[in-house]
């Protein structure tokens, strides 16, 4: 299967007092069409800046894609020219944020939010779009679609948002669609619903999906395939069973530890069970010294972590991570 | 409308088909209408008009017209409002009056309005040299005291009402360009912004139909603040003898050469100046109910 957008070796740079900061450091991965690849890592790690990359959505000055490519179907969208890109843009690559309850805009009704899109990108005209827009809302399951046409966002909640969201970006029938945390404002139960949506969605339409996320668990639940970001790099990629099973990075190990799980909770006599949590903070990426840049929040760091940067490594089929030891990390 | 919404805001029954923007309008003004206060500005604003057109059907004497033997008469019969120094029917006057006093005040808003936000939207949305370049310019201008500029602009051109407009709206174009681009700033680091960016929209799309209607209520509460502040600085320039010559009347200049007489024949100043006043209070109202109308979010809507 051939992928659909492929990074290669992106690198996105932000010019600040305090120096360089390499927000994106050579990040490469794909995705497949119809595939779901999630994009795990904590605040800081660069996963957000990767995918405003992609659509050249980083605000320049201060932000610059300085090296590496983006393909998609072997276009390089690094290089194409600002109106093909804005071309693309919501028709073949689609983005979904974080916040529902301030990325629609208040003054323009839901069903015109829906339209603008399908008018600028397939021609539509106003009615027939309105009408595309009213089937979207019946794809993403928002009832008495017809009458929330012409509703504001304010008179919604912030699930219903985040719906009306995923049906402005699926509106053209995009081919990739990047979802940025889509679920980190919204209530757990909420969450299971988004998540199920946009899983239901793609089997629907064949949409490859980037899903960017802190969460393990939301990645356990949707991804085929899984890609760790650490401090603007990859540091670990694999399919989504193997990574859980034998992961081959301290920095994955960490994260899965620190997700709460209830059983575990309930072993512990007396006191609940303290959480395990990762020391110490993301690097400041305008002061990444040499070496790996979790040497010092590793348990298993040694001197070679110190001085020289591991490079990414096929461990085996599919399976790479940045890590001169080898896996259990138990 | 399903049950979960906080405002009962009136949704379209689902009977309603897809309409175009008259119906809209028409729907949205009468929604307007549904406020009291709404109707009562809008209808004094409406009558301030009217009145401005049918100036020389209602007025019983001619502007001009002179009678020393009936100078400074007090309001009464035939002189509804009294006469001036010069035996000129006040009432006449202020109607013919707000002729000039209101082209001038809405047609230097509407100047100030049109060019300061389309600058000041510039200004803010590219931001960068752009931004630098447009507002020391605009901080140049706002350096030299409007009524000097004013005064420079209106000596140079001559004193009629085009030089006086385009004099008092260089001013105006600063003051609205500020308070736009300040918007303009704020509103464009919203997250919908970058959302319609990743949605393909072009930057002008952008601008018009996302940013600037989020930017409308303060552009809109001071398009109506300016309004009567025009028509003051009109009487300024009068005063100083490069506003509106005599006899043409303002309400402006009628109040500044009353001045003379307040003691014993306040009536001159008393009329133009209660009709600027309702004028003020109109356009005020006006603007305020316009301002919480357009914003959908607004909680005093119904």
């Amino acid at each position: 299967m051939s992928p659909v957008l492929e990074l290669k070796n992106l690198q996105t740079h932000f010019e600040t007092r305090s120096g360089t900061v390499r927000a994106v450091d050579g990040v490469s991965y794909h995705v497949n069409q119809g595939e779901t690849l999630g994009v795990v890592g904590e605040s800081g790690c660069g996963k957000s800046v990767t995918s405003l990359s992609i659509l050249r959505l980083i605000p320049n000055p201060p932000g610059k894609i300085v090296g590496g490519s983006v393909l998609f179907e072997g276009e390089d969208l690094t290089q194409v020219p600002e109106n093909r890109i804005r071309a693309i843009r919501g028709k073949e690559i689609s983005m979904i944020f974080q916040e529902p309850m301030t990325s629609l805009n208040p003054m323009m009704t839901v069903g015109n939010q829906i339209s603008e899109p399908l008018i600028r990108h397939l021609g539509l005209t106003k009615k027939d779009a309105l009408d595309r827009a009213r089937e979207m809302l019946d794809l993403v399951h928002i009832p008495d679609s017809k009458s929330w046409l012409s509703g504001y966002p304010h008179q919604m909640s912030g699930g219903m948002r985040q719906r009306v969201m995923i049906a402005m970006a699926l509106a053209c029938d995009p081919k990739v669609l990047i979802a940025d945390e889509p679920t980190t404002a919204l209530d757990v139960t909420i969450q299971g619903q988004i998540l199920m949506l946009i899983k239901e969605l793609q089997e629907k339409l064949g949409t490859a999906v980037v899903m960017i996320t802190h969460d393990l668990g939301v990645v356990a639940e949707v991804a085929d395939r899984v890609v760790v970001m650490y401090a603007g790099r990859k540091v670990e990629e694999a399919d989504i069973h193997t990574l859980f099973e034998r992961p081959r990075h301290p920095y994955t190990v960490g994260l899965m530890t620190a997700i709460p799980r209830l059983d575990q909770i309930a072993e512990a006599d007396g006191d609940p069970e303290r959480l395990t949590e990762i020391p110490g903070t993301v690097p400041l990426l305008s002061e990444l010294q040499p070496g790996c840049a979790f040497k010092d929040r590793c348990a298993f760091a040694t001197e070679r972590c110190g001085q020289q940067a591991p490079a990414l490594e096929e461990k085996s089929k599919g399976h790479w991570a940045a890590c001169w030891h080898e896996a259990p990390f138990q | 409308m399903t049950g979960s919404t906080r405002t009962e805001i009136p949704m379209p029954s689902d009977e309603m088909e897809y309409r175009g923007g008259w119906s809209l309008f028409a729907e949205s003004f009468n929604r307007f209408l549904e406020l009291k206060l709404n109707r009562f500005s809008l209808g004094l604003t409406l009558f301030f008009i009217v009145l401005a057109i049918l100036a020389p059907l209602i007025a019983p004497f001619p502007y001009d017209a002179v009678d020393p033997a009936r100078g400074l008469s007090a309001p009464g019969w035939p002189h509804l409002m009294g006469t001036d120094q010069a035996g000129r029917d006040i009432f006449s006057r202020v109607l013919y009056g707000t002729q000039t006093s209101l082209s001038i005040g809405l047609v230097t808003v509407l100047l100030g309005l049109v060019a300061g936000v389309s600058l000041g939207a510039i200004s803010g949305y590219i931001g960068g040299w752009v931004d630098e370049v447009i507002m020391r310019i605009v901080e140049i201008f706002m350096s030299i005291p409007g009524i000097v500029m004013a005064l420079a602009l209106v000596s140079v051109l001559g004193p009629s009402v085009p030089s006086i407009i385009l004099a008092l709206s260089i001013r105006r174009i600063t003051q609205f360009s500020r308070v736009a681009r300040g918007s303009v700033l704020s509103v464009k680091s919203q997250d919908y912004v970058m959302a319609c960016h990743a949605l393909g929209m072009s930057n002008a799309r952008i601008v018009f139909a996302h940013v600037l209607p989020n930017c409308i209520g303060p552009i809109i509460v001071l398009a109506s603040v300016l309004l009567g502040n025009v028509i003051l600085t009109e009487s300024t320039l009068s005063f100083l003898g490069m506003g509106i010559q005599e006899p043409t009347p303002s309400w402006g200049t009628m109040i500044a050469k009353g001045n003379e007489f307040l003691t014993f024949a306040p009536w001159i100043s008393l009329f133009p100046g209660l009709f600027l006043f309702l004028t003020m209070i109109a356009f005020n109202l006006l603007g305020d109910g316009l301002r919480d109308h357009l914003d959908p979010r607004g909680g005093s809507v119904v």
